[in-house]
């Protein structure tokens, strides 16, 4: 076996700019595309739990299809399928000297859709599970449907919804390394062209993984604090893992 | 759907008017009417599946019906009057009537991401937009009168069913309701804090003259608080009276019946 250590801990721990613009991109994507599609889910969910049939059906068939075909084939139907057909074309802008990549583009409208059909059933789950008891007592009280929702259920419904969507934004940066089949130059891209260039295929990657196991880690701590913040609102005694780290 | 009607005398606050409540093939309510008068405190007592429940859910309209009218405070309960006379049904108005009547609910159902405090100023500064200073300071003089002084700042989880409920209690008259509706507020407690939630409400009917109807199966509690004790048995008014009247001398064999179970 050959393993170049010196390239493997050099790629570690001093990596090329190259490398980091492309760390710095999926992360740039993952967090637009989860906030957007948050937003979407939020949208989504309550059509599906309105009173209206045809918002019901639309947001039923939405999450449908987006749940049913594969990220790979959204991606290069919005950005390729859509520009061979001459409908729509993601165009490079150029925002205060920074251009914006139309292929960056399609891949924030490709991700926040399919991030959209599974966090709108992430919240309606959770929104499902507040007792009917919540939205009896605040009817009750004189709330409109739409303060009930924002004081009571919300609120409530977030803390179910955090453990599922924290995880959704894990799925949701390691589904970046897609982005390189439409020549977004994230991480994955970046390693692919580092890898041709110097074959130092094994080294590199194992570099790449353990960058997206680094991103999916920090998240996943941050996303402990903030359960454990909503668990302190309904007081409930718990002890973080950072304040632990600290003991 | 267009309705004219006589509107009740002034100082009938609740007037149901031939309510029906169908759930499937089932009857639940069989036309039921009913006059409660400002200030009155009316028990609903009868074995359960009577409707008793079922009629007090009616009278905000938490529960729907298939007939009938329901009033109060001299308004058709989810219906606008038109300048022609004529009732229209509207949602948005039914949210403000609701705000002057006051639901305490049989498990409570506080607000568990409030604290108690949070939960009896939330509605009046979140929703009625009120000044927070004033409503947070009524807010501590009520949790003070449903002796709670101390566990203001505790949320529903930390607190017992009693004291949950009395803070609920307070949550509903924060709203300054001109009726109170209590639905079996006693049945989901033991019985050391069943006491202190029936102290709470005995205090409320006799100082403040606050109306109140009362679904409950404390027998004893009825006859201390209720102006007037109402039987009901198959979804149906079958008796009422004064409760020396109904209690010590019912006319309705059901309701002997029923005395004979839970006496």
């Amino acid at each position: 076996m050959h393993f170049d250590w010196a390239f493997f801990w050099q790629s570690l721990f001093h990596p090329s700019g190259a490398f980091l613009s492309g760390l710095g991109m999926t992360v740039a994507i993952s967090v637009v595309s989860m906030v957007l599609g948050l937003v979407l889910g939020l949208i989504v969910a309550l059509m599906r739990l309105s009173r209206n049939r045809a918002l019901r059906i639309i947001a039923s068939v939405y999450v449908w299809i987006l749940q049913g075909i594969p990220l790979l084939v959204v991606l290069v139907v919005i950005y390729l399928g859509l520009a061979a057909a001459n409908i729509y074309k993601f165009q490079d802008t150029s925002v205060m000297g920074v251009v914006l990549a139309g292929s960056v583009k399609a891949a924030v409208v490709g991700l926040t859709l399919n991030c959209g059909a599974y966090v709108s059933e992430i919240i309606r789950s959770a929104i499902s599970a507040v007792p009917e008891g919540q939205t009896e007592a605040s009817m009750a009280l004189g709330m409109t449907g739409f303060s009930s929702m924002r004081w009571i259920i919300l609120p409530q419904a977030v803390r179910t919804m955090i453990p599922p969507l924290g995880n959704q934004f894990n799925t949701l940066m390691k589904n970046t390394s897609l982005l390189s089949i439409i020549g977004v130059s994230e991480m994955f891209l970046v390693t692919q062209s580092i890898s041709s260039a110097t074959f130092k295929t094994f080294e590199i990657f194992l570099v790449t993984g353990v960058y997206y196991l680094l991103l999916t880690t920090v998240w996943t701590i941050l996303q402990n604090e903030i359960e454990c913040h909503l668990s302190r609102q309904l007081g409930i005694p718990v002890k973080s893992m950072l304040s632990k780290a600290q003991v | 759907m267009i309705v004219q009607n006589k509107l009740p005398a002034e100082d009938v606050i609740v007037s149901a008017r031939d309510i029906c409540m169908t759930r499937g093939d089932n009857k639940i309510l069989r036309n039921v009417s009913m006059d409660v008068r400002r200030g009155e405190v009316v028990v609903l007592l009868g074995p359960s599946g009577a409707g008793k429940t079922s009629f007090l859910r009616t009278i905000n309209l938490l529960n729907s019906f298939e007939s009938g009218e329901m009033f109060v405070d001299g308004h058709r309960m989810g219906y606008k009057k038109t300048k022609a006379g004529a009732y229209m049904r509207d949602n948005h108005h039914l949210t403000e009537q609701r705000r002057n009547i006051g639901f305490v609910f049989q498990h409570f159902n506080l607000f568990p991401h409030m604290t108690a405090l949070e939960n009896v100023w939330h509605t009046p500064v979140r929703i009625m937009k009120q000044p927070k200073a004033q409503c947070v300071e009524e807010a501590k003089k009520l949790l003070q009168q449903v002796g709670l002084s101390e566990k203001m700042d505790l949320h529903p989880r930390e607190l017992s069913g009693g004291q949950q409920q009395r803070v609920a209690i307070a949550r509903a008259l924060a709203m300054h309701p001109a009726l109170m509706l209590f639905d079996e507020p006693t049945s989901a407690l033991d019985p050391e804090m069943t006491i202190e939630v029936l102290n709470v409400m005995q205090h409320l009917a006799s100082e403040s003259g606050t109306t109140m109807i009362i679904v409950t199966h404390e027998i004893e509690f009825a006859r201390k608080v209720a102006d007037r004790i109402v039987i009901m048995a198959d979804g149906q008014i079958i008796e009422q009276g004064t409760p020396e009247e109904v209690l010590d001398a019912p006319n309705h064999p059901r309701t002997r019946e029923f005395l004979a179970k839970v006496v």
